[in-house]
């Protein structure tokens, strides 16, 4: 008899390989995951992306009795640059900070909602995101998603209080307008 | 004060957009809507492929108080008799000649390992205007494999298929080439 064996990425994992597709191409952000903890480690190498993303993400990120540690560290010893002051940037300078150099991020732009309120919309790149991750429903055990999917699980506005903030992929070029632009 | 106007999409509306981003890049398909009788209208050139895509389209959605109609035309008025046809062999009739589709795949079917059906789609991201308010153009950015999910919803909880997973295709840079089983 054929001896099956069965994997399946605890949902701690998954949401661990979720912030390294997100950040984890950032070259100025390495993330670390220690499965004894369990705590992932998100080292930042620039003072103002370390203010912001200390300040999106969540301490701590608990899956049932399973609590996952989260912790962003500055590194080479790099200090704050803002401070407590970072809450008193716009999401619009939260977001172009938290992705400037990230090969997922297009752009973001600010515009006045219909409430006269503010709404920043940021764009991912148009880009199928698969990582392996032990899925029984995928043919690869991948999962297929896209980058505005893991921003709102990851940084969506319960966690990260970044409100109004709207996460959208680019369009093609063949949709009729050029990528990377606002309409 | 200025005056502004939101237009949102109706979500019977966007049942029809994700019909027509799955089916109707299909030179053999056309996905027709009209909005006084609610009713979709796929035309299908081949009766096999009329057949197979009947097994997999719902007949009625229900939006709350409105109902959507789907009905599935053969050009010939005839349809094909796919009552041995296997879930591999129904999908492969469906999407034969679709770009969005790249292929299926069966597993297990022993004693030991009940069968499981892959269907697997092209690595693309999907988009369509939906006025989507929470895009910056209006759009809805999602994976064919999603659609799949919402628009055959209806064969997998009747039980007209069964066991079946709706997947993406993957990159060549993952290590693995497109198209083909691992």
């Amino acid at each position: 008899m054929t001896e099956v064996r069965l994997r399946i990425s605890s949902p701690w994992v998954t949401y661990v390989n979720k912030l390294k597709v997100l950040f984890g191409q950032d070259p100025n952000i390495t993330i670390e995951y220690d499965n004894v903890a369990p705590s992932v480690t998100l080292r930042v190498s620039s003072a103002t992306k370390y203010d912001v993303l200390n300040l999106v993400l969540p301490n701590t990120k608990t899956f049932g009795n399973i609590t996952l540690k989260i912790n962003v560290v500055p590194a080479n010893g790099v200090n704050t640059h803002y401070g407590a002051d970072v809450t008193k940037l716009t999401n619009k300078q939260k977001v172009d900070i938290l992705f400037d150099g990230n090969p997922a991020f297009a752009f973001s732009h600010e515009v006045t909602g219909a409430l006269s309120n503010t709404l920043v919309y940021v764009a991912f790149k148009n880009k199928v995101v698969q990582f392996f991750n032990d899925n029984l429903s995928d043919v690869h055990g991948n999962i297929s998603t896209l980058y505005q999917d893991i921003a709102e699980d990851l940084i969506g506005e319960e966690t990260s209080g970044l409100f109004n903030v709207c996460f959208c992929t680019d369009v093609e070029e063949n949709i009729g307008k050029p990528t990377g632009q606002w309409p | 004060m200025q005056e502004v106007r939101l237009k949102v999409s109706p979500p019977w509306y966007t049942f029809f957009s994700s019909v027509k981003a799955l089916l109707g890049n299909d030179p053999d398909v056309d996905v027709i809507y009209d909005d006084k009788t609610k009713l979709i209208k796929v035309l299908v050139e081949k009766s096999d492929k009329a057949s197979a895509l009947t097994t997999l389209l719902p007949k009625q959605v229900a939006f709350g108080n409105v109902i959507l109609n789907i009905q599935v035309i053969p050009a010939n008025g005839a349809f094909a008799d796919l009552d041995d046809a296997n879930e591999e062999e129904i999908f492969n009739t469906a999407f034969k000649g679709n770009p969005a589709y790249a292929y299926a795949k069966t597993t297990g079917g022993s004693i030991f390992v009940y069968p499981a059906t892959y269907v697997v789609f092209k690595n693309r991201v999907v988009q369509y205007f939906n006025d989507n308010l929470n895009d910056l153009h209006g759009l809805r950015s999602t994976l064919y494999q999603d659609l799949a999910s919402e628009v055959f919803e209806d064969a997998i909880t009747s039980g007209r298929i069964d066991t079946v997973y709706f997947c993406t295709d993957i990159e060549e840079n993952i290590g693995a080439p497109d198209g083909q089983w691992p």
